[in-house]
């Protein structure tokens, strides 16, 4: 009896073992099929690219004065706000400035100080805000979906605005990722106010535009809390100072515990365009990608220019600000509970966005024989490198200097905080441009085409002649783009190829079902083997 | 008509001051249901992060945060900005028709004052008073208008009302889940059978050698 029991026992033990012994070529199974192919539900795709309320903010037009060329894209900026920003929020009708969501603050320009015809005293006032993060079950929050059901949480630097953020509101189209480019003009008397909006102490760094170390009262001027200067505590408020010397492509970000600060999404480019006459800048560029108002020294080489932000997410970071409403909680895990050591990024963003919506935002749209400046900025803490399909752009700045002998290459690696300049030849020789078409440009790090793995998404966006456009500002496609703008394609959850082909071998394999009744079974049996096993043994 | 001059005069100063907005203000027109105005109310609230103090983990409150208006009551609200940043007054709910959005809101931009006025609709309810600054509202800058006695609650009001799903403080890190617990106590009865059940076949083999 006892070696029945201890027979069976062991049986059930190894027969996963055993079954795979008995596989062999003199002695195969007897065929089985496979389960049906599962019938897909890819769920709600919505818009590829949403209705735009106003057609006419695609078009190139001037307003206050303010030429704003056109932009093809999906989402355009709205070229009110361009105007606004460009002319100086005091300089706007109130009417004009209250549609604009702006506070009158945001940016005020004033006197003509060497009196070539554009404003050289810029005072800008930036406020702190948090993207998607924690809310009560009735409470709402300012949100940012950086593609199809992504919401990492985010801290932007956003120009001060006026009324609710929340979302519809004018006010939420301008607080977003990533924070906003900021172009001033050399040797403009600039002054940025940081009003604290946030729960936690910040500060603004100027990295690479020259600035005295302390202000004319003795303040720090550096934001660098441990050498230069307080943090700027929730409900204060601190001016920083400069006047730069020198052009270029510049960056800023908060310097309070930069390690998660910056990732978080304090971070931007700062440009100091060159000293020309009547150069009135577009002082933001909101959510980055087309200038639509260039300045005059770019305007004069270029047809257009962009603006490219690129940084990596790693959710554990950016998911702790919805944890709790406390913010001593979120201080202790942000401070001392995430190892940054340790980090992964999973998501990789162009300008605040993921492959698809890049595509709505940061597409490059050019035609034949034109010539683009592409500005970008590698703000995350992994290289980057840089791939343009059917061009060879030429690399004419690094840091915000200008190159002596002009690289061209098809893969530009960009370092952490570091910024370059193309230039971008739409001339088809060959060398410049392979001809008209919808080329990809992304990051070659094959981790930075994903969603958390799924491809594609990442940083991807496109160089898209023209001729290949639709009349949305998506590019005509013979695939299937719907699915890309599921949530559940990028959970996961829909096979890559399932509308393609082939859905008896590319589509989703079915489930056998196992009986919740066979776990009870075994349940049983256990209990009772235990049972007799112990029994004879204390017996 | 001396009460309009009046009421004229303070709606010019409120435009005049750059530094603050209030958002559909309204001191004469009669919201739904009211047929004339029953009352006047004024309130002075102050707003900032030293109000926040006494409550653990908020950082931005007002001084008053649950308020009682009787139905066409006209309410003539001061709002003290404490920080040298912005904060808004902001009540959600009101009639439409009225009140465009359904809302009224004054705002002040850093250290200083702006007065609104708005009349009460003549109903009963609990509206919603926030800063629709991001996080202002999650962080301690929530209330509630109760009308007529107002016909409910609205959470996460400091002092007042807690969240549905509170944050647990209780074994942080140490959390034992059920799921884990489960786990351990299963895994361990299988290592216990098969210690015993070896025990038991040493014991076997043994007696077996002594036959």
């Amino acid at each position: 009896m006892r070696r029945l029991v201890l027979g069976i026992s062991l049986i059930l033990l190894l027969s996963p073992g055993l079954s795979h012994s008995t596989d062999g070529l003199s002695d195969p199974p007897t065929w089985s099929e496979a389960p049906d192919t599962k019938e897909i539900d890819a769920g709600d795709t919505g818009f590829i690219c949403p209705p735009l309320e106003n057609q006419s903010w695609r078009n190139s037009q001037e307003i206050l004065g303010v030429r704003i060329e056109k932009s093809e894209r999906c989402s355009p900026d709205n070229p009110q706000v361009v105007a606004a920003v460009t002319k100086g929020t005091n300089n706007v009708p109130r009417r004009i400035l209250m549609r604009t969501g702006l506070s009158e603050d945001a940016v005020r320009k004033g006197r003509d100080l060497d009196r070539d015809g554009d404003p050289d005293v810029i005072n800008i006032s930036l406020e702190v805000a948090e993207l998607n993060g924690w809310t009560s079950a009735t409470g709402r929050s300012t949100t940012w979906e950086i593609a199809p059901g992504i919401k990492p949480g985010f801290w932007v630097f956003a120009p001060e605005t006026r009324g609710m953020a929340t979302e519809g509101s004018a006010a939420s189209e301008l607080i977003r990722m990533p924070s906003p480019a900021i172009r001033v003009e050399e040797n403009d008397r600039v002054r940025v106010t940081l009003e604290n909006t946030h729960y936690f102490p910040h500060t603004i760094h100027f990295h690479g535009v020259d600035h005295p170390f302390q202000d004319k009262k003795g303040e720090g001027n550096d934001g660098v809390p441990q050498t230069s200067g307080e943090m700027v505590m929730p409900g204060e408020q601190h001016t920083y100072n400069f006047q730069p010397s020198e052009p270029g492509t510049f960056f800023y970000h908060c310097h309070v515990q930069p390690s998660t600060h910056v990732l978080m999404g304090l971070n931007r480019m700062l440009i100091v365009s060159k000293d020309r006459e009547n150069n009135t800048v577009q002082t933001f560029n909101i959510g980055n990608g087309k200038v639509r108002n260039p300045s005059k020294a770019v305007d004069k080489k270029y047809d257009q220019a962009y603006d490219m932000l690129y940084q990596g997410v790693d959710r554990q970071l950016h998911n702790i600000i919805k944890m709790s409403d406390d913010p001593r909680v979120i201080a202790e895990h942000i401070n001392r509970k995430y190892d940054i050591t340790e980090r992964t990024p999973d998501y990789f963003l162009l300008n605040g966005l993921s492959f698809p919506y890049t595509v709505r935002e940061s597409q490059v749209v050019v035609e034949p024989n034109e010539l683009t400046k592409i500005r970008v900025l590698n703000s995350g803490s992994e290289s980057i490198s840089i791939h343009t399909h059917g061009h060879r752009p030429v690399k004419t700045h690094v840091d915000g200097m200008k190159l002596d002998d002009p690289i061209r290459r098809d893969v530009f690696s960009v370092s952490p905080a570091q910024r370059i300049s193309l230039k971008l030849n739409s001339t088809t020789e060959g060398l410049n441009s392979y001809g008209k078409g919808v080329w990809f440009f992304h990051n070659h790090r094959e981790e930075a085409v994903t969603n958390n793995g799924v491809a594609p998404g990442g940083d991807i966006t496109l160089i898209t002649y023209e001729s290949f456009l639709k009349e949305n500002g998506i590019p005509k496609h013979p695939d299937t783009w719907n699915k890309y703008f599921s949530p559940k394609y990028y959970k996961g959850e829909v096979p890559v190829w399932y509308s393609d082909s082939m859905p008896e071998y590319l589509g989703e394999a079915g489930r056998r079902s196992r009986p919740a009744s066979i776990l009870g079974l075994f349940a049983v049996l256990g209990i009772a083997l235990g049972g007799l096993i112990g029994w004879r043994w204390f017996r | 008509m001396k009460k309009y001059v009046i009421i004229g005069l303070m709606l010019v100063l409120t435009v005049s001051v750059s530094q603050a907005i209030v958002m559909n203000n309204n001191p004469e027109e009669l919201p739904p249901g009211c047929r004339k105005v029953t009352g006047e109310r004024n309130l002075k609230v102050h707003a900032g992060t030293e109000y926040a103090k006494k409550f653990n983990s908020k950082v931005y409150t007002y001084d008053q945060r649950v308020y009682s208006f009787e139905p066409c009551t006209r309410v003539t609200v001061t709002l003290v900005n404490n920080d040298s940043i912005r904060h808004q007054w902001m009540i959600h709910g009101l009639p439409m028709e009225t009140y465009p959005m359904g809302m009224f809101t004054i705002e002040v931009d850093g250290p200083g004052q702006d007065t609104g006025i708005f009349i009460v609709p003549n109903v009963t309810e609990t509206l919603l008073l926030h800063c629709g600054i991001p996080q202002h509202m999650q962080k301690g800058m929530k209330g509630m208008i109760k009308i007529n006695g107002g016909d409910g609650q609205i959470s996460n009001v400091p002092g007042f009302t807690g969240v549905r799903k509170p944050y647990s403080y209780e074994y942080r890190e140490k959390n034992i889940s059920l799921k884990s617990s489960a786990l351990i106590l299963a895994s361990s009865i299988v290592i216990g059978l098969l210690v015993s059940s070896v025990f038991f076949f040493r014991r076997e083999v043994e007696q077996k050698e002594e036959s």
